[in-house]
């Protein structure tokens, strides 16, 4: 008996795919840790710097970033941060310590969202058929972060700021809607080469 | 001429060195790459492509763009990709392309139809509203009408092909790429602004491409080299996008303009790139528009002038400079104004006989008339057209004098086997005012053009009313420039591209007459606005007689502008028309409104990629895969698709059901409880929050524990319930119902920052964070026990309404002891990841207690034989809590949303619908849910008084009966008594009113 817990990701039938040359790839990054923080930020923001080395970001649609580890503006009082796999824990509870003295909320929704990460020569481009948000180098740069509609599903798009090189866009997805919008994104670049890929169907849904 | 008959020895955009071949109709016919299928067409000699819509009419090719009228056909090889309608003017040629003649029948030549054209004079305009009033009505005549009329016919299977939206923000936005849009392409283009330019067509240059390459020359190059090298330069600049086939049809507020991109539909279906979408639509938000669409010209209006082989003049100019064709041997040219004449000397440079030309006015251009007059050209000035001969192709126009001086005189007859027709050009002003300009009627060039601007946007060259090669350049160069500026940049004086003194020639003066004269009485004329929904201007004037004064009426009455083309090259003629009727100048009585979209947009192209299996997401839970696996059907709910039952091999979904729900109360049935929404709630003021929103108590609950909630509207309605914990003195976990998780958030997110922002409290969903895994069923404590390390689940010692922290396999737990059958119930909870993991080890260590999963339908059931509520099954938005029998839910002390609502006098009055259950006298009947319940036997006339509805029914395995839960008038007061419920095929039932606890009822009867 296979008693040993495995996990699962949302997006686990769907190993990485890429167009002609890599112009667009789009892989699932599983399990990235990843927190809501709601606080007051100007109580919040010291304790975290000492804590973390990492402020807040204050301004709307921006994010901060230090090594693995960020905080992305969703709101005036809210954030998300962000981890990799491993630090997840460390992380969550070096934040909470450091926000223990005062009214704060810090939930775990590593399983709520995955990330798609979507890379290449042509994501913005690919991405576009997905938002209406002005997604052009001019307007939508390294650091940025916004919520919006894809397609019909709502997620967060994520710019990682220093990432030496190439861009890679990270889409913050729920898990009940991760395979639509994975074969949305995957519809995007077909005209790059990217393989079609058909959304998980066929359940019966009336019966006889 | 060449093999193709009409096609010029030279000239033309075209590849000579390449013959595709195309069939229309039965015939096949040769063209060339860069043809159209008008252009193939005409080619090839053949004029005659349609037939009108009402009076079957022989039409002909009028045009040479989008503004085509009347030349519609199919095109399409097979049932799925058949596309009615098309323009033969814009549908590019490709090897094999497919096209038939449509509305007509047998054939194009000989078409039944064609009697309605013998029957004419008693079908005129809004004949529809007068012939089929009275018995037997339209409702009669509507079939036989809707056969008669229509034009193409719509595809017949679904459509294979791929299409796709495309989002874009640029600067500047310019539509068209002639040489307006062009210029101010550059112009914007050259300061760094982000550029998209559209162009209609295949190929930027507009009019340069209908011009005589030997005739004009741009800053001394030919204009398609010139063209070639400005194409070169915007394609060099990063930020500009340059769109082909792609036509701008609506232009919506804040500078949002909908484009539509043919990407394939000029390529053979064979050949197309699999990756490729067949269309794309564009949805751009510019910061600045610029509109240089050019302008169309419009026909003249004499009797006859719808006979196949009358054509545009400006048209013919594109047809011999951009396809090589000089669609007619014998010309005759009439005009209004210069155009004409520049049109009938290119045709005859060009090697046609022109026969002669006719204008409306008597001054002339000398420089015209010495040339035409050295070229053998007869000259009629001041002349107008009495009729035309021919019956698929014009063979003959009748002139004469526009004055009659001193008696009749004769018409004189000349032959001709072309007629371009000349009547002034027409700013296209269609997106201007769109996007809500002011149009103003400028009586120099008798047209409207661009007045007050609404939104950000300037129009540029002939869209602006300036047709000169020289001003449309730079009326480009000023658009542009002041577009990138007002976009914020900072762009340079351009250089304006030189042309010959003949390039800066416009139409000149113009003479508009709304009808010419004819020498037949005046209701004998047939003299046609809109050629393809056949509007004479005896129909317009009709529709004023009759009291349809208003453009907008007069355009109903006699659907002129109607048709699929909008009526772009009729219109102004049809305003001038009526203006002339009803004795008043045209800015007097104004334009029809101009809207979205500018020509017919395929629906595949708005749906764009949201269609077929993209077209909506579908939520599914961790452990999906295991219920698709294990035979499970599913049902919608909200987005999610949830297990409904589990059918065995051979099961019917019925017994399935049965099956689960007995092993629920007799063993232990698990369902998957994931989509239930849940908040995390946290805060020193959380309590107090809760203890506003639900209509209970909250203010004592202690960590550890649990309590059942019911949330109101303001209106006082039940909104939404669900069990929410206590976790520590400020932390909560709320739960609400799988369709009401993002509206009750988003409510009380609302009144957190708007009614109580002095709460403390922060809201988060954790809905997804979580899967759960809902065990129900006298042994389950056993199963929980056997999971969980170190948790006694026994219920002694973990009572109900409490939950406990534990770990399965080593993986942290959330375990509730909540339940919502009335059985002993434990919901599990566990980071989503592991919630395929979880099922699995509830599967395997269950097997020895016949763990059985159970799906949403017996959830169902299992809830209505406790006679608990679902939201939305026994509550429809006008159910308060009174009416559900939950008065011992509603907190006296302290308010709470909806409380105001809930004590007025209405919400307390005895005779509302209150739940009660509902047995049948028959144990194995099972009522249908909706049905209405009636206060007697028999059903009396309508309207039948009813009390109310069944609201929830099933056959109960438990119970071994039938049981139904129903809103009823006085509901709890009838206990005891008997009523009725309807049925659609039989007598009304018979039901006993009961309490809605089923169960209690049959342990109180047990014990």
């Amino acid at each position: 008996m296979a008693d040993a817990p495995f996990r699962r990701s949302p997006l686990f039938h769907r190993p990485p795919i890429q167009g002609e040359a890599g112009a667009l790839r789009i892989e699932e990054q599983p399990f990235v840790g990843k927190f809501i923080l709601r606080a007051d930020p100007d109580a919040a923001v010291e304790p975290l710097r000492a804590a973390l080395g990492l402020g807040l970001p204050f301004d709307p649609l921006t994010s901060s970033a230090l090594g693995d580890t960020a905080f992305l503006w969703l709101g005036p009082d809210e954030w998300m941060l962000v981890t990799a796999p491993a630090d997840a824990a460390d992380r969550a509870a070096t934040v909470r310590r450091a926000v223990s003295g005062f009214h704060h909320q810090l939930v775990d929704v590593g399983d709520y969202y995955t990330i798609i990460e979507v890379a290449g020569p042509k994501a913005r481009e690919a991405l576009m058929k997905l938002t209406s948000l002005d997604l052009h180098p001019r307007a939508f740069t390294p650091g940025m972060v916004t919520g919006s509609v894809f397609g019909r599903a709502n997620a967060t798009i994520w710019l990682p700021a220093g990432s030496a090189g190439e861009e890679r866009f990270r889409l913050l997805i729920r898990w009940s809607i991760a395979d639509y919008l994975w074969c949305l994104v995957a519809h995007a670049g077909r005209e790059w080469g990217v393989p079609e890929q058909v959304p998980v169907k066929g359940e019966t849904l009336t019966v006889g | 001429m060449s093999k193709h008959g009409y096609r010029l020895p030279r000239g033309g955009l075209i590849d000579r060195t390449r013959t595709l071949r195309f069939s229309f109709g039965r015939q096949t016919f040769d063209a060339h790459p860069g043809d159209t299928l008008a252009s193939a067409l005409l080619a090839n000699g053949e004029h005659m492509v349609a037939r009108s819509f009402k009076y079957h009419r022989p039409r002909g090719i009028l045009s040479a763009g989008s503004e085509e009228p009347a030349a519609l056909v199919e095109i399409g090889a097979d049932r799925a990709r058949s596309d009615p309608n098309t323009r033969v003017t814009e549908q590019e040629i490709f090897e094999g392309l497919k096209a038939r003649p449509q509305n007509c029948w047998p054939t194009l030549g000989f078409d039944i139809g064609a009697l309605n054209d013998v029957i004419a004079p008693f079908i005129p305009a809004g004949f529809y509203y007068k012939t089929f009033k009275g018995w037997p009505g339209w409702m009669a005549f509507e079939p036989l009408v809707r056969r008669a009329a229509g034009l193409g016919r719509a595809p017949a299977l679904p459509d294979p092909d791929r299409y796709e939206a495309v989002n874009r923000h640029c600067d500047v936005l310019v539509i068209g790429g002639g040489p307006a849009g062009m210029m101010a392409a550059l112009a914007a283009g050259r300061a760094g602004a982000r550029v998209m330019l559209c162009e209609e067509t295949a190929a930027l240059g507009g009019t340069l491409l209908s011009r005589d390459p030997e005739m004009l020359s741009v800053d001394g190059k030919a204009p398609a080299e010139w063209v070639a090298a400005i194409r070169a330069e915007l394609e060099s600049m990063p930020d500009v996008a340059i769109l082909t086939r792609a036509t701008a049809f609506g232009y919506y507020s804040h500078n949002f303009v909908g484009v539509w991109e043919r990407v394939s539909d000029h390529l053979s279906p064979a050949t197309v790139p699999q990756r490729m979408p067949r269309q794309r639509l564009w949805r751009v938000r510019a910061k600045e528009v610029v509109l240089a669409a050019g302008s169309i010209e419009r026909p003249l209006v004499f009797h006859e002038n719808d006979r196949p082989g009358i054509m545009l003049a400006g048209s013919v100019r594109t047809y011999m400079h951009r396809y090589g064709v000089l669609p007619g041997r014998r010309i005759v040219v009439a005009t209004n104004n210069d155009s004409g004449w520049d049109a009938a000397l290119d045709m005859a440079r060009a090697g046609g006989e022109v026969a002669a030309v006719i204008d409306l006015r008597s001054e002339m251009a000398p420089t015209h008339l010495t040339e035409a007059a050295r070229r053998g050209i007869a000259i009629y000035g001041n002349a107008t057209i009495v009729g035309t001969e021919g019956r698929n192709r014009i063979s003959r126009v009748a002139v004469r004098p526009l004055t009659r001086r001193g008696g009749s005189s004769r018409p004189v007859e000349i032959e001709c086997d072309l007629l371009a027709v000349a009547g002034g050009w027409a700013p296209n002003v269609a997106l201007f005012a769109q996007s809500r300009g002011k149009l103003r009627y400028d009586e120099q060039i008798e047209a409207f053009r661009p007045g007050r601007s609404w939104q950000h946007e300037r129009s540029a060259g002939a869209a602006n009313g300036f047709f000169g090669m020289a001003e449309c350049f730079a009326e480009g160069a000023r658009a542009g420039a002041d577009a990138a500026r007002a976009a914020g940049l900072d762009p340079k004086p351009l250089a304006i591209p030189t042309v010959p003194a003949s390039g800066q020639i416009g139409q000149g003066p113009i003479r508009v007459i709304p009808e010419l004269p004819s020498n037949r009485p005046k209701h004998k004329i047939r003299a046609f606005i809109d050629l393809q929904d056949d509007v004479t201007t005896k129909d317009l004037g009709l529709a004023v007689k009759e009291g349809y004064r208003s453009v907008e009426h007069a355009k109903r009455y006699t659907t002129s502008g109607m048709g699929t083309d909008q009526g772009k090259v009729a219109n102004l003629n049809a305003f001038g028309f009526l203006a002339s009727v009803r004795g008043e100048a045209i800015p007097a009585i104004g334009t029809t409104t101009f809207r979205q979209p500018y020509k017919p947009v395929t629906f595949a192209a708005l749906a764009g990629q949201h269609v077929g299996d993209l077209f909506a997401p579908r939520r599914t839970t961790a452990m999906h895969d295991w219920h698709r696996a294990h035979g499970a059907v599913f049902e919608p709910v909200g987005d999610w698709l949830r297990a409904r039952a589990y059918l065995k091999e051979g099961e019917s979904f019925h017994a399935a059901v049965q099956r689960e729900a007995r092993a629920a109360r007799a063993t232990i049935g698990v369902l998957d409880a994931s989509t239930l929404g849940k908040v995390d709630v946290r805060g020193p003021d959380a309590r107090e929050f809760l203890n506003r929103v639900y209509t209970n108590a909250w203010l004592k609950l202690a960590p550890g524990k649990a309590r059942y909630g019911l949330m109101l509207g303001e209106d006082g309605m039940v909104m939404d319930d669900g069990v929410t914990a206590c976790l520590a003195d400020d932390h909560f976990h709320m739960t609400t119902t799988t369709g009401g998780a993002a509206r009750v958030l988003g409510k009380l997110e609302d009144y957190l920052q708007t009614e109580w922002p002095d709460l403390k409290v922060y809201l988060t969903s954790v809905t997804e964070e979580w899967a759960v895994v809902s065990l129900c069923g006298p042994e389950c404590h056993k199963l929980v026990s056997d999971l969980c390390d170190g948790l006694d689940a026994d219920p002694e010692k973990f009572p109900f309404m409490t939950l406990r922290d534990a770990h399965v396999g080593g993986v942290p737990v959330r375990v509730f002891r909540i339940s919502f059958t009335g059985e002993l119930s434990y919901e599990i909870n566990i980071k989503a990841s592991y919630g395929l993991w979880l099922w699995q080890q509830v599967m395997e260590k269950g097997a020895q207690y016949g763990v059985t999963p159970y799906g949403t339908e017996a959830m169902h059931l299992l809830r209505a034989e406790k006679g608990f509520i679902i939201v939305g099954q026994e509550t429809d938005g006008t159910v308060n809590p009174l009416d559900l029998g939950l008065i011992g839910m509603v907190k006296m002390k302290g308010d709470f949303i909806g409380r105001r609502s809930l004590f007025r006098p209405d919400s307390m009055r005895d005779d509302r619908r209150e739940l009660v259950g509902l047995l049948t006298s028959d144990p194995n009947m099972v009522l249908m849910e909706g049905a209405q319940v009636i206060g007697g036997e028999a059903e009396s006339e309508p309207p039948v008084p009813m009390l109310g509805w069944v609201a929830s029914s099933y056959f109960s395995p438990n119970l071994g009966r039938s049981i139904a839960m129903a809103l009823v008038k006085g509901g709890r007061k009838r206990t005891g008594e008997q009523l009725w419920v309807s049925r659609r095929d039989g007598a009304p039932v018979a039901v006993m009113v009961t309490a809605t606890d089923f169960l209690a009822a049959r342990e109180k009867a047990d014990g």
